[in-house]
Parts: C-alpha cells; structure tokens; sequence
C-alpha cells in the first residue's frame, strides 16, 4: 500500500469507446482518478458505468481510446495487466472460494511456502496482520462460507489490497449490505483515501454517494455528461443529469381507457417482497421498477410460477391464482419474458422454429405428435410480424443479433395470445429500431385490451409505455406515479432517494 | 473461418471414421457378403437398443451408466421368471416393466433429488449388479429358452434377416420420430439446450428428465430380451462394460455429451460402425485386446472433436 504521497496516482482514461454488437456502450469517455481522492461514478442501467469499468479491470479492450497512469500510457490485455498496474476491481459478487478460510483466501495463489509444504503458521499471521491493519475483526481461521456477506467483502477488500493496489473500483458496493455494514464500509474507504489510494466507487445509491464521494461523474447513454466537486452539486440536479432530457410525453400514441380489473394482488410476501399490492386492468400497462432487489424480479417470479415460496393473495380474473409451475401460470393466460436472454430464455442448442414455437408445441400437436406444417406456418407468420432478420428458419438463435433474439421469445409468447405479459427488461442491450418496434408492439397490445407488467430500469422506457408506474423499495411499494406526474427525473428520485 | 468448411471441420471425425473403415473392409475378404454384414447388424443389436435409450438421456442432459448392470439385474429377474414357469410374451413384459421401473428410479434421483446424473447412475450400477447377484444366489441360470422365439429370422431371397437386427432398426427409427417429431422429443432436446430456459417456456422439467431415465430403462428391458435370446444364460456378471460400449456408439453418432444436439440414427449408425470396426478387427486376424484398444481411441478422437467444434462455434 503506498504511504509515500509522491507515489499518489493519477489515472486518465481518454476518449474511451466501445460496441458492442452494434450498439454503442461507451462513446468517448473521459474519466481522471487521483490518489487520496473518492470519485463516485452514477448513471443509469445502461449508460456504460459497467462497460467503463471492464475497461478499467482489462476484461474488455476499448474499440478507441487510452489509458494513462501517471502520464504512461498503458495498454490492458487481460485482466492480468490490469492488476499489474496495481488497480483491483470488487464485483457484486464477489471472488472467494467458500470452503476456504479467510487466511486462505487472502493467500490465494501466493501461499507461503515451506519447502513444498504451505506455511500455514506463516499465513496466518500474514492473514492477521492485514486485517489488523484494516482494523477488520474477523478471524483468519473462519470458512468464508459461514461469514455474513458485509464480512466476505472485507475479506475482498484485504485480498485485493494485499497485491500492490494504487486504484481501488468498487461496483454496487453496498447493494447486498445491512446500513451499519455499509457505515462500517464507508470508514474503511476513508481510511484508504487518506493512505493515498484513488477509489472509483459506483453506486445507483445517491445518498451514499453524496456522504461519501469527494468527486461525482454522471454517465448517460455511454456519454460523460460532467463531473463536479461534490460539494458544489446537489442530489437533485445529478438526478437530473442521469436523466437528461425529458422525453417528449406527447411522442405517446393515447391509450384506450382501461378495461375491467383482471389481476388483484394483496400483500404480497417473499424473499424480499414485504407486503405489495397491485391491481392490473385489461388494456393497461404497469410498471415495475426499483433498484437491484427492491421486489420488482420477485414479483415477477411469483406471478409466473417460478418462486419457490410466496405470501399473500393473488387473484386472476377474480380467481386464486398461486401457480407452482411456469407452464400453471401459461394455461391461464399469463406470459412472462425473462431478462436474461442467453441464460433464461433462447435454447442455444436449437434454431429460430423451434425457440419459438416451444411454448406453442402442444397446441400445434394431436396425440403428442407435432404438425410441422403448422408448426413451420405459426413460425413464419411471427417471423414477418415482428421482422426478425433471420437466413431462414433452422438458424441458430445465438447467431441472431440481440434485437433478434428478443423478437423470438416475445413470438414465443405472442403466440399464445396471452391475457397477461410480464416483460423483463424487454430492450436492455437492443439496438434502438428494434427497441422502437418493441414499443409500437406494446401499444397494440393495450389497444388490444391486453394487460402489460413492465418491469425495467429503463427510465426513458418506463415514462414512454406505462399507464401507471410502481416504484419500489425494501420489498414495498414507495410510490406510484401516473401521467403527467410521471416523469423520468421523478422515478429516479423515487428509486434512488431514501 | 467460412461456413461450408466449418462445418466439413466439426464433421470430420465422422468422415474419417467411415473413410476408414471402408478402406479397411475393402482390403479384407469375405467383408461385404451378406452373412457378415447381417452378424455385425446382431452383434450390434443389443448395444445398438441400448444407445437409442442412452441417447434420450444424453440429448436431455443427463448420462446414464448402470445400463449393463440393469440389463444383468432385469437378466436375472427374468431367468427366475422363466424358472417360475412364466409365458415368453409374459417374461418380454416383465423385462420391460422391470427396466422401466430401475430407469424411473435413476430418473426421481436425479430430477427429483437432484443428485448428479454422474454419481447416481455409478451407484445404481453397483446396487443393480449387486442386486442382480443376490437375486441369482451366486449360481447362473442357464437354458433360459423362453424368448427362443426371438432368436430366428427370415430369408429374403439369399439374405437372412435375423428378427434381433430387425427389432434394433425399428426401435430406432421409431424413436428417432419420437424425438423429432413428437411434443415429447422436442422437449428433450429444449432440456438438454437449457433447462430453465425450456422450464420457463411451460416445460415440465423435473417430469421429462424422469421419462428420459425411464426410457433408457425400457430400451435396457428390450436390450435384455434379445440378450437373452441370444445367450439363454443369466449371470450376475452379464454385460459388463455395455453401458460403455452404449455411450461410445452415441459419441461417434454424433450426440454431444452437453445435451441438446444428436440424433438417434447417428448413435444406432455409430454403434454399427463401431461393430464393423470390431468385426474388422478379428477379421484381420487381432487379438481381442486390440478391439477394447481401438474402441477407446475412437470415443476419445470423438470426443475431442465434439469439444474443439463447440469452441468454433462459439468464436
């Protein structure tokens, strides 16, 4: 750790770009990190906070752009070299081997050795001796498995900080943390700051930034909007650089009034929902939102079958409705599109036919055995609906653009007709006609009196398509804002302010 | 790389195989007369039923080693069936619903319980052999005549088709329509591609990877009849290695061993070629080690290809 105030660093990273698949994650971005100084990146879900700091930890090569530490300018091939520059990067989830204990750990891949043997009297003391120096309480012989998760990242911090480390990035540090965990992180961070070490930390978290952070950058749309002192900013007006310009309302195509009450949930209960209610009309759109674990995944999950365990009283089309089972929920009528495409929703193993007739198979067939013809004919029919740019029916659906690959598994569903859509994030990482196709479909939808659940961190998103948006936090609902209440920079500040 | 020779590379293996073994036969007499050809679609029946019923739990993402010691456990059922004085369709029956039920219970541990495919099939096979020990007291049953009607054939013209090559390539072609063509097949190919994607899509996961056990238990009951046919003999160390030799067939069929991709006639066509491989081998005059030796060094070369085209696709 550098104690010596001329070795401070001084990390410039210049005009930094990068694609991805077409879409533009970073569009030149400028960023100064200096020693002894807490620099808070905020932006929204996809304004390029994550994409900068891959840059940053050497896991993805910008398409233009440089890096300079101290005026040098490096070059990250891989993680390794960025880790030789002396910067450590802490993840959401983070890196520790469970069976181990907290000494092990910390000595990972450089364990002190007797002969061939591990010194493990050696290694405990080392293991002691940094975390005395960090002032953490924690025992160097305890199974990282067993420790509560403000201490595994204790655990973190030291390991990263045992390797010469100058830069110091912390993403979404304090997402999965109790307040006096993250009080305690704070007053570790401090302590760093004043041994000289520049800390990047980014966080969706305002309030905790505005205590914390000394500088403040705000990203919107892979664009650096600025970065001020903190004191001379306020809360309100980074809300407001986050968000840019509002988006036109009147861009809206009007919506049909709403139909009859089709889903009634009261007190809803889980995992980290406290008690939520919410009533979905036909033909009405309804947004979901929140930060990371507010509630808004689990609901989602519990509506589809896909919770294990759920609280409360739910009615769909003024009967109980509790399905176990995804394909429960399909038969009476509600579809759900995942956010994670690649894990949760493509079958990479086959084309675009059978992704998406899948949900439609048994339908298609009589006595267990499929028509073909009709099921190549439902194929096509939602191929020209929606676009999709596909070389014919047997491609592989990994080989389709993102924005492709969403069009099959909304057809999927689409193809059922159902009364209910639950859509996850239904355009994060799509190029932006695809995005707009989307929208248009989801106004028809509506027209067509069916209900819309949209859940998305896509502000922008949120304001264009719902009827009623639910911002939520702590597992409740914090408010709920309508048109023309119902702004980009009002449901950020109702995610983001405590 | 282009398209078209991407995709000659990831086939290769195949087409070396079959270049191969063509080569070979050619330079061997007496290879391409009927009378040979019909004993390699024999010898290859019985393992042949058994990796059409593999290929449904590879394709579904599972792996299924206790097929030899089911095959010896259901041998040994059977025999004392037969013993009791049961009918020749009545024991078929019972060797059905015995492998059935053994490939059920493989299916609830590893759907139901979730236990690895891996570790509960190598269970099972020490408990179904074991089973299959005690159930014959040590002592074999020899004699067992009650599926002699299964171990004859027709004549078409010069050629005599035998009844267990027969049954082999009709259970194969029927389950190849299964799994493309029925709802069912379909969606073991979705839960071998991705599982919680295929369960969000309204499959009912936990269900089918049970039925995929299952059904290698049924093919491993038919595998037993003609074994039985054939041998009349059940010993506690019957088919040993057979699951092996199943899998085996699958990999040079081309069913990836990750799940999702395969075909059913690729396994029965690899276990063909492995049998005329095999055949090829005493043929020529080797010693019987040298078939155990060549049948390792083609899985593994199939193997390895499976994987090296997997890489390719995903750069």
């Amino acid at each position: 750790m550098p104690q010596d105030p001329h070795e401070l660093r001084r990390v410039s990273l210049n005009g930094l770009t990068r694609s991805f698949s077409g879409v533009r994650a970073l569009k030149g971005v400028d960023l100064e990190l200096r020693g002894g100084e807490i620099h808070a990146l905020c932006g929204e879900n996809g304004a390029g906070k994550s994409t900068l700091i891959q840059i940053l930890g050497g896991v993805v090569r910008p398409d233009s752009g440089s890096i300079a530490i101290d005026g040098r300018p490096v070059r990250f091939a891989n993680p390794a070299s960025a880790i030789a520059e002396g910067i450590a990067i802490i993840h959401q989830e983070l890196s520790l081997v469970d069976p181990f204990t907290v000494a092990e750990n910390l000595a990972l891949g450089a364990e002190p050795r007797f002969g061939p043997w591990i010194d493990r009297r050696a290694m405990a003391r080392e293991a002691r001796r940094r975390l005395d120096e960090l002032g953490f309480a924690l025992d160097p012989d305890a199974h990282v498995g067993t420790l509560a998760i403000g201490q595994r990242q204790q655990v973190e911090i030291a390991k990263a900080l045992g390797r010469d480390v100058r830069v110091l990035v912390l993403d979404e540090p304090t997402a999965a943390l109790s307040r006096a965990e993250a009080e305690r992180l704070f007053a570790v961070l401090r302590d760093l700051r004043a041994r000289g070490l520049a800390i990047l930390y980014v966080s969706h978290h305002l309030e905790e930034v505005f205590a914390i952070a000394d500088r403040i950058t705000v990203l919107r749309d892979g664009s650096r909007v600025g970065s001020w002192p903190t004191p001379e900013t306020t809360l309100g007006e980074v809300v407001a650089h986050m968000v840019g310009e509002a988006v036109d309302v009147r861009e809206r195509p009007p919506r049909k009034p709403a139909g009859e009450p089709l889903l009634h949930a009261t007190r809803v209960a889980g995992k980290t929902l406290r008690g939520l209610d919410l009533t979905v009309a036909a033909g009405e759109v309804v947004g979901l939102t929140g930060l990371a674990g507010a509630g808004h995944e689990e609901l989602a999950a519990i509506l589809f079958g896909d919770a294990s365990r759920a609280a409360g009283e739910i009615a769909w089309k003024g009967r109980p409705f509790r399905p176990r089972h995804p394909v429960e929920a399909a038969r009476r009528g509600v579809a759900m599109v995942p956010a994670d495409r690649r894990g949760r929703g493509l079958i990479p193993t086959q084309g675009v036919l059978e992704n998406m007739t899948i949900a439609s198979d048994r339908d298609l067939s009589r006595w267990g055995w499929i028509d073909g013809r009709r099921r190549r004919e439902l194929a096509r029919t939602w191929c020209e609906k929606f676009e999709v740019a596909a070389s014919g029916l047997s491609q592989r659906v990994l080989t389709l653009s993102g924005g492709n690959q969403q069009k099959v598994l909304l057809a999927r569903w689409a193809a059922r007709n159902p009364e209910l859509f639950i859509l996850n994030e239904p355009t994060r990482g799509i190029d932006v006609k695809t995005r707009e196709a989307i929208h248009r479909w989801v106004d028809e939808l509506a027209d067509a009196g069916r209900s819309v659940l949209l859940i998305t961190s896509d502000t922008q998103e949120m304001v264009r398509l719902a009827d009623r948006c639910l911002v939520l936090r702590e597992g409740r609902v914090a408010k709920v804002l309508e048109p023309p209440a119902l702004t980009e920079h009002a449901v950020v500040a109702a995610m983001v302010e405590g | 790389m282009p398209r078209p020779l991407r995709s000659v590379l990831s086939r290769l293996p195949q087409i070396l195989l079959i270049a191969g073994a063509l080569v070979l036969m050619l330079r061997t007499e007496r290879f391409f007369t009927p009378g040979t050809l019909t004993s390699i679609l024999t010898q290859a029946s019985i393992v042949g039923v058994l990796a059409i019923g593999q290929s449904f739990v590879l394709i579904g993402g599972g792996f299924d080693l206790s097929q030899g010691a089911m095959l010896a456990l259901t041998a040994a059922t059977v025999g004392r069936l037969s013993e009791a004085g049961w009918s020749g369709p009545a024991c078929i029956a019972a060797a059905l619903a015995v492998g059935l039920a053994l490939g059920a219970i493989n299916g609830f541990f590893v759907s139901v319980v979730r236990t690895n495919p891996f570790v509960t099939t190598l269970s099972t096979l020490l408990i179904f052999r074991g089973a299959a020990f005690i159930a014959l007291g040590g002592r074999p049953i020899s004699n067992i005549r009650v599926f002699q009607a299964v171990d004859s054939g027709f004549q078409i013209g010069s050629t005599y088709i035998p009844y267990r090559g027969l049954v082999f390539l009709a259970v194969a072609l029927a389950a190849w329509l299964v799994l493309r063509r029925s709802v069912f097949g379909q969606h073991v190919y979705a839960l071998g591609g991705n599982a919680d994607a295929a369960r969000l899509a309204g499959v009912r996961t936990v269900r089918l990877r049970t039925w995929t056990f299952a059904l290698s238990g049924l093919a491993t009951g038919l595998a037993t009849v003609l074994f039985l046919s054939w041998l009349r003999v059940s010993k506690p160390d019957t088919a040993v290695g057979y699951e092996f030799d199943s899998i085996a067939a699958c990999v040079v069929g081309g069913v990836s061993l990750q799940g999702g991709r395969g075909s059913v006639l690729g396994a029965a066509a690899g276990c063909l070629l492995l049998q005329a491989l095999r055949t090829q081998i005493t043929m020529s005059g080797f010693p019987e080690e040298y078939r155990t030796f060549v049948t390792g060094l083609v899985i593994l070369i199939f193997a390895a290809a499976d994987a090296l085209a997997r890489r390719n696709e995903r750069g």
